[in-house]
């Protein structure tokens, strides 16, 4: 559905986004991950023909976003960073504007709109002005205007910014119900955000792809693997693990007790019944194993060699 | 084409009304148009009173009249193009499937509808006028008409070129600034004319006189000149603006 072919932005001799190769298969809900700055927007903005590749191409639907600008604007539904809106409209103004701006017929819109407000919750709000809606609400009136005519690819940039919890998930739940029938690419800077709803992701650091891949993958390329405290002599510890399938290398953190041991090459959830089958017939005691990464920062670290990414991170 | 120009229409013309901006610049347009108006009926009834008709005088008679307009143009333009980069909601238009011609076209004739709008008040000083003639007179309803016909063209064309402005900057406080100064230029171009020696310079510049040009249409005058004139300035501003909207939405 999206094929990104050696794609590079450069604004006045800095370089967004730096030769990223990229697909996005028809179905599929992918996650774009980076920390601020790190060319996500600018990825995004070049995708959906806001800004001209400088070079290479990117391609929806196999249309190019250079020669066929308007054919990929009118297959997707898009969310820009920060949600712009007009103030001065009701919510549902805004989304007969937007349903207008699409070429959607009177009845038609009266549909689309009646469905979307449904879809996102909008009940309550529809005759409200944008200015006065809280961030919640204009986060999911841009969502509604995302999903105006069924747009089969959705380009969603930090769609989850500014919910609360309970609004976290409806949106998160939304999103996974879209897979399938649409295809979804979603920024965001959220490691959970990304093993929530999306199937794969794409790791960019300045301007750089540096991973992707599925979610499990890339927490097991991440080089991070799992974490366990296990009670008993480290070297037995060390061995008995080191025999358990699927565990590469296994790092000793600390050895106090419990003994702290890296395990890499697995993620947690893939190793916790056999690393704990395996300690319980060493005679040993497992009394915690957690992911090695729990958030892109960690994930992040390990795949760029630490440090550089943290300075832009801010 | 025509419903994405009629949802960009609806929303521009929604944001004039709604906002309190229109309503002031419609107050303050029809005080001092009333106020001019008053001036030049007393004007005319003094016994040294100078030759012509009110409404001559309304329609670009006086420097009221341009400085005025000038001042209106800036005000509704400066937000239609800089506003939307303000408010960032120049993304989810310009990746909406509209081309920015589309854009471009519907702002101007938003501009120019509540500009038309602006200027729907002041019949009723000619009714005033109409009512107040004695019997044995008639009002002469062709400069009438040629006077509010130049007046929209002229207005036409300036917006165009407030609208340009409004493309080039974002903020609109600099929009209105610089569109204030271009018609400024542009209506004083005309004032050079006298102090240009060489004959072809003058006939441009007497070409391009809009002082003579509206003092022409409110004594009746039609010159498709004139017409030709402030038509091409509108296409030469709007190809501009929307060149300007699609080169500038990337920075």
């Amino acid at each position: 559905m999206i094929q990104l072919d050696r794609l590079s932005r450069s604004f006045a001799g800095t370089v967004a986004l730096d030769d990223v190769t990229f697909e996005v298969g028809r179905g599929e809900i992918v996650g774009l991950l980076g920390p601020n700055g790190a060319g996500k927007t600018t990825c995004l903005r070049v995708l959906t023909c806001f800004m001209p590749p400088t070079s290479g191409d990117a391609r929806v639907d196999g249309l190019s976003v250079r020669s066929e600008s308007r054919e990929v604007r009118r297959r997707l539904g898009y969310l820009p960073e920060g949600v712009p809106l007009y103030p001065e409209l009701r919510a549902e103004e805004q989304l007969r504007h937007a349903a207008g701006l699409r070429g959607l017929a009177r009845a038609e819109t009266r549909r689309e709109l009646s469905r979307v407000v449904e879809l996102c919750g909008l009940g309550e709000v529809r005759r409200q002005l944008i200015g006065t809606l809280s961030r919640g609400f204009r986060q999911r009136v841009g969502l509604a205007a995302a999903l105006l005519s069924d747009p089969p690819l959705l380009v969603l940039d930090e769609p989850t910014v500014g919910l609360d919890p309970n609004q976290l998930r409806e949106v998160r739940e939304l999103i996974r119900s879209l897979a399938g029938d649409h295809t979804v690419l979603l920024s965001t800077h959220q490691l959970r955000e990304v093993e929530a709803v999306c199937s794969r992701a794409a790791i960019i650091d300045r301007g750089r792809l540096v991973a992707s891949g599925e979610v499990a993958q890339l927490l097991r390329d991440g080089g991070l693997g799992a974490v366990a405290a296990i009670r008993g002599d480290p070297a037995k510890v060390r061995s008995t693990l080191e025999a358990v399938e699927g565990v590469g290398e296994v790092e000793l953190l600390d050895e106090g007790q419990p003994v702290r041991v890296r395990l890499r090459g697995v993620t947690c959830d893939e190793a916790r019944e056999r690393v704990s089958a395996a300690v319980a017939g060493a005679g040993l005691a497992l009394s915690e194993l957690r992911p090695g990464s729990t958030s892109l920062e960690e994930v992040f670290h390990s795949l760029t060699a630490g440090g550089a990414s943290e300075e832009e991170a801010g | 084409m025509i419903g994405r120009l009629t949802a960009l229409l609806r929303r521009e013309l929604w944001s004039y009304f709604f906002t309190p901006l229109a309503w002031v610049v419609l107050t303050l347009f029809l005080l001092v148009q009333g106020y001019g108006f008053y001036l030049y009926v007393e004007l005319i009834n003094r016994p040294d009173a100078p030759h012509g008709q009110v409404m001559q005088y309304f329609f670009g008679g006086t420097f009221l009249y341009w400085l005025f307009l000038i001042f209106i143009v800036s005000a509704i333009t400066m937000r239609l193009i800089a506003e939307e980069r303000r408010l960032g909601t120049v993304e989810p238009l310009m990746t909406a499937p509209v081309s920015a011609g589309e854009v471009v076209v519907a702002k101007y004739l938003a501009a120019v509808l509540f500009y038309g709008f602006l200027w729907l008040p002041t019949l009723a000083y000619v009714a005033v006028l109409a009512g107040l003639l004695p019997e044995s007179t008639v009002l002469d309803w062709g400069p009438i008409a040629a006077g509010y016909l130049g007046t929209l063209a002229v207005g036409a064309a300036f917006i165009s070129v407030g609208l340009l402005a409004s493309a080039l900057c974002r903020s609109q406080i600099v929009a209105a600034m610089l569109c204030f100064v271009a018609l400024s230029l542009l209506v004083l171009l005309g004032a050079l004319e006298p102090f240009v020696s060489r004959p072809g310079l003058r006939a441009v510049l007497a070409h391009v006189n809009l002082f003579q040009h509206m003092e022409d249409f409110a004594r009746g005058i039609v010159d498709s000149r004139a017409v030709v004139l402030l038509l091409s300035v509108v296409v030469f501003c709007l190809v501009a603006a929307a060149r300007a909207l699609e080169a500038r939405k990337w920075r």
